[in-house]
């Protein structure tokens, strides 16, 4: 083979190329079309000062709707199969269930600890709550009848997020640095993941392969291939709390509470590529993946910094309540 | 961690927290204070970002201790009322007027606590504000019942007053100088 057929093959290629990249926004504006028009998304914010969740529309990047709870709500897990959102109550020990179709308090739940990080199975049959000073979780049924099964965990548990086949339960254990992976069938530690010093915050992932913790003390994350169990450590910024992973996997956005930043990170390279200043002590972080932004809510400044992550610029700040926190995935369809 | 703690708590005259304990609280605290200063912001960014005479302007301090280790700053306050606290400098920004610093060790019924003073134009011509803002926890790290001395409102009250003290005599300090 000659120089010039490797060039115009080359050239093929590079054409090919781009005619799939085209193809490709062209799909992705369809569908994202669609999505807003069908499937409208609310961000749910805890507000820790008010007692208060602020809802937003994320087509009008308006809070819509605000929420009397508990004392010093955190945490936040949302249904669309249920309409519930759930709300952590730390102070008050408890957890407030709200119907997400007219935004109601439906019900009250006493928690014995202290409920901080909240996850749902994909299912949404069981809710899971960390229970900060106990050192367990709770496996409660979202049945009227809310079962409970308990497993002891590591010190301070955090951060929750269910695999997609519902079969696995990762625990961020704060002060025991490292991630407890549980069968959720037999509600057992199957295994400990060591990671930095402090994970907080935890994402998965929409496949399930890769596995992050926001190691709060050491400014890092922890980013897991849960096949290969391979691991990689990437210096972020001041004091991290959470993280967020691109719908493609590829991209991921952490919050530094005290540089009051996120920091966006190409998986496969670990390089940051942008680094993005938010509103003051940026805590919770989802992504409303059919409008491509990001939503932080700044416990420091009582709003939420909305990102387009095509640009990784600030679309806008809503004003929230009082030390807003939002902590888990709190971006909800109806 | 644990040994400050319990210096901590027997140096306030309460129960010592369990050795279990290890976390801390689930809900941070925030403590904001603005202050107006008829003052240029480039003379009082001046007094702010003085990590080591934090006693020329602030009347619950007797003394300030400076301290380099390496590329950290520190220093050693020592209050009027007889406690103190160790402190660790974060950062000093000149073109955001900003100081930032975290306490290591100390007196004060709270822990991990980190701070900001930030130095801006005020509103009018030759006015500056300066904002002072804490985050810290309570010393208390177990469930409720929280013992009276080691709950937010004591943390949150022992900031307040630091604070709203500390911005009133920097406003007669600042407007005073040449």
């Amino acid at each position: 083979m000659n120089i010039q057929t490797i060039k115009s093959l080359k050239i093929n290629h590079f054409i090919a190329f781009m005619l799939t990249c085209m193809m490709n926004v062209a799909c992705h504006a369809a569908s994202h079309h669609v999505n807003q028009n069908i499937s409208p998304h609310f961000a749910y914010i805890t507000n820790q000062g008010d007692d208060t969740i602020s809802v937003i529309d994320t087509t009008l990047n308006q809070v819509i709707s605000t929420i009397k709870v508990g004392k010093a709500p955190v945490g936040v897990a949302v249904s669309a199969k249920l309409q519930r959102a759930y709300i952590s109550n730390v102070e008050s020990q408890e957890i407030s269930m709200i119907n997400t179709q007219n935004n109601t308090v439906v019900e009250t739940l006493k928690i014995e600890g202290s409920p901080v990080g909240l996850a749902l199975s994909p299912d949404s049959q069981t809710l899971y709550v960390a229970d900060w000073f106990d050192n367990r979780i709770l496996a409660i049924s979202t049945q009227p009848n809310h079962l409970t099964r308990v497993v002891a965990v590591g010190d301070a548990p955090a951060g929750l997020v269910v695999s997609p086949n519902k079969q696995w339960l990762y625990v961020a254990n704060r002060d025991s640095n490292d991630i407890a992976v549980i069968d959720t069938a037999t509600l057992s530690i199957k295994k400990r993941i060591k990671v930095g010093t402090h994970p907080y915050g935890i994402a998965l992932s929409a496949s399930g392969k890769l596995l992050v913790s926001v190691n709060v003390k050491d400014d890092t994350v922890s980013i897991i291939n849960t096949k290969t169990k391979h691991q990689h450590t990437v210096k972020v910024g001041y004091h991290p709390y959470c993280a967020a992973i691109s719908l493609d996997e590829k991209t991921l956005y952490v919050s530094n509470t005290q540089d009051d930043s996120v920091t966006v990170i190409n998986i496969a390279t670990q390089k940051t590529i942008a680094t993005i200043a938010v509103g003051s002590t940026p805590e919770g972080i989802s992504l409303d993946h059919s409008k491509h932004r990001a939503y932080v809510a700044n416990w420091g400044s009582n709003n939420v910094s909305v990102i387009d992550t095509n640009t990784n610029k600030i679309l806008t700040t809503i004003k929230t309540g009082e030390k807003s926190r939002a902590f888990g995935r709190f971006i909800l369809s109806r | 961690m644990k040994k400050m703690l319990a210096i901590l708590a027997l140096s306030l005259g309460v129960s010592l927290v369990p050795f279990t304990a290890a976390a801390h609280g689930p809900s941070p605290q925030k403590v904001e204070k603005v202050i107006v200063i008829k003052a240029d912001p480039a003379k009082v960014w001046a007094i702010v970002k003085d990590f080591g005479n934090i006693h020329s302007w602030h009347p619950g301090v007797a003394s300030t201790k400076l301290e380099k280790k390496g590329d950290d700053t520190f220093r050693t306050l020592t209050f009027k009322d007889g406690g103190n606290v160790y402190e660790k400098l974060r950062s000093v920004d000149d073109a955001a007027m900003k100081l930032k610093y975290e306490i290591v060790s100390g007196t004060l019924p709270l822990t991990d606590y980190n701070a900001s003073m930030t130095v801006a134009k005020g509103d009018k011509p030759g006015e500056t504000t300066v904002t002072w803002v804490g985050r810290f926890y309570r010393l208390y790290k177990l469930n409720p019942p929280i013992p009276a001395g080691q709950d937010d409102e004591t943390a949150v009250k022992a900031i307040t007053g630091i604070f709203d003290s500390g911005l009133a005599n920097l406003k007669k300090v600042a407007e005073a100088a040449k």
